[in-house]
């Protein structure tokens, strides 16, 4: 039996009346343009096939491989291989949805019309726009894509092989020793728990190896917390106290001279260098060129900066483009920019764009939900879920978010792919 | 979470473990069948069921307690990893799985020793 099949038979379940409730239906011929095949943009795509089934839908993007992004971390501690975080594009595209192997180039909102790599111009009648994000290294002087793995250089953000590079790092740093630098950029990121995580993972590993006292850990924050909800930053606070990794406030990335291993922080009182023997770099993200030069990015507030979408953030809808939703990352919205985000926000605006079809208006609202199970050694793991207004909102209550569990590292190592899996086609 | 379905839950579950899945709740069918066949047999050869089926559970809890500290090895972690009553009973209640297997097994071979009548 092929999985196509078994997936089959599960949309004959919910035909049977067993599948997902109160979901908006149309009929319309409207022509549906998804820009980007990444986790919100395979999801939309699936959910859309089956509410909207006389709809031409297209989805653009060039890249043929899918990345399980929340897995890298995983690879980075050197845990997971590369090959099980990438999946084929191809494999996740509906039947009966376009697929043109093209990224978007040009966001054309006035005239409804997009602009693909080649040239091609494309008409649309409703868009969600789902491009992902710009990992920007280049923003930090001295450092490069090419330099991952070389030179006591970590970073898990890049890519599969660029997280297994960072392993091989960091395990090189836990067998010399010396100082490693952590932290995070100041602008807004995707999975803004994974610094964390990778600081906790090496002092996990350090430990395991016998080799703590040999690693003096450090952690470079943005500004003066750990993480954005008050009660977890707290937790983190003193797990950082337990465990002897130094934090070191309102210190942002600036440049890098990997040669002689000294990173320089911008910080309140100027520039301040600091020597490393190891360092994990997480660069500057903002939105696609594409995304960030076009009438469709936020024109003002905190949002304008990273040229995110300007859209509201409950219903995932452009207030000046009506028929346009942004999804994931690109989204400028608060919080969000997590797979588990998707899962959320995807039957939202997919609901709302299916009943605007049918010139009615969604209930269904987004929280702001957000997911971090973060990730504390091997083994063990807290599962951190909030929303907009960083209220702790956890899916299963038995599970405290703020304790270290084997549970909760369950969820992240074998539950979470296949929900993903699931959420990309249409079912989570 | 407003969102679970058959379907979901089938599609998730499908997705996490592939053809384990598939394996699982096939040998769960064939769990069954062997219990139904086994208590039959029993019933048969007019001994009472209960009692059998009764070990059987037992084997089974017994089973699922002897596996428990070897569950977190299924997710990289070293033996006995547990850190707090929810894991502990979440990997209890993953054990009983083959814990249920050894169970219908010591009822089924349980019921072969009684006699049989024609």
């Amino acid at each position: 039996m092929e999985r196509r099949a078994f997936i089959a038979g599960a949309a004959a379940l919910a035909a049977a009346g067993w599948g997902p409730p109160a979901v908006a239906k149309s009929d319309a011929k409207a022509r549906v343009a998804i820009a980007g095949a990444g986790a919100a943009g395979l999801s939309i795509a699936a959910r859309l096939a089956r509410q909207m089934p006389n709809a031409t839908i297209t989805i653009f993007d060039a890249r043929r491989d899918h990345y399980f992004q929340p897995g890298w971390t995983l690879v980075g501690a050197g845990w997971w291989k590369p090959s099980q975080t990438v999946e084929s594009t191809r494999s996740y595209i509906p039947s009966g949805v376009n697929w043109v192997e093209q990224n978007i180039i040009e966001f054309n909102p006035e005239r409804n019309e997009l602009t693909d790599a080649s040239g091609q111009k494309h008409g649309y009648d409703w868009l969600f726009v789902a491009t992902g994000l710009s990992l920007d290294y280049d923003q930090i002087e001295g450092m490069s894509q090419d330099l991952i793995g070389l030179k006591g250089i970590a970073s898990i953000y890049a890519g599969p092989e660029a997280a297994a590079a960072s392993a091989k790092v960091i395990d090189q740093y836990i067998q010399t020793g010396g100082v490693s630098l952590f932290g995070r950029p100041a602008t807004d990121m995707k999975c803004a728990g994974a610094p964390l995580k990778m600081t906790f993972i090496t002092e996990d590993k350090a430990v395991r190896a016998g080799r703590r006292d040999a690693c003096q850990i450090r952690y470079a924050a943005h500004n003066n917390g750990l993480f954005a909800v008050p009660v977890v930053d707290t937790r983190i606070k003193e797990m950082f106290a337990q465990r002897d990794i130094e934090p070191l406030y309102s210190h942002v990335i600036h440049s890098l001279d990997a040669d002689a291993k000294k990173a320089t922080y911008q910080t309140p009182d100027g520039l301040v260098t600091l020597d490393y023997d190891m360092i994990h770099v997480i660069p500057p993200m903002s939105a696609p060129p594409s995304v960030r030069q076009s009438p469709l990015a936020w024109q003002s507030g905190s949002q304008a900066p990273g040229g995110w979408i300007e859209v509201d953030q409950t219903t995932l809808r452009s207030p000046r483009y009506p028929n346009v939703f942004a999804v994931g990352d690109v989204a400028g919205v608060p919080k969000g920019k997590t797979a588990a985000s998707v899962k959320f926000q995807v039957p939202v605006a997919v609901d709302h764009m299916v009943a605007a079809a049918n010139g009615l208006a969604s209930p269904k609202l987004y929280n702001g939900y957000t997911s971090c199970p973060m990730v504390t050694g091997l083994g063990k793991a807290m599962l951190i879920e909030f929303d907009y207004d960083n209220n702790l909102v956890p899916s299963f209550p038995f599970i405290d978010p703020l304790k270290e569990l084997w549970v909760s590292w369950f969820i992240e190592e074998k539950a979470l792919l296949g929900t993903y899996k699931a959420m990309l086609r249409g079912y989570a | 979470m407003d969102e679970i379905s058959v379907s979901m839950i089938v599609v998730t579950l499908w997705e996490t473990f592939g053809w384990l899945f598939a394996f699982g709740a096939a040998l769960a069918v064939v769990m069954l069948v062997m219990l139904v066949t086994a208590l039959m047999r029993q019933r048969r050869a007019h001994r009472p069921m209960g009692g059998l089926f009764w070990r059987g559970v037992l084997a089974m809890l017994v089973a699922a307690a002897v596996i428990t500290p070897f569950v977190p090895l299924w997710t990289l972690a070293p033996v006995g990893d547990l850190r707090g009553l929810v894991d502990y009973v979440i990997a209890y209640g993953m054990a009983l799985a083959p814990g249920a297997v050894i169970g219908v097994l010591w009822v089924y071979f349980g019921s072969l020793r009684a006699p049989q009548t024609v």
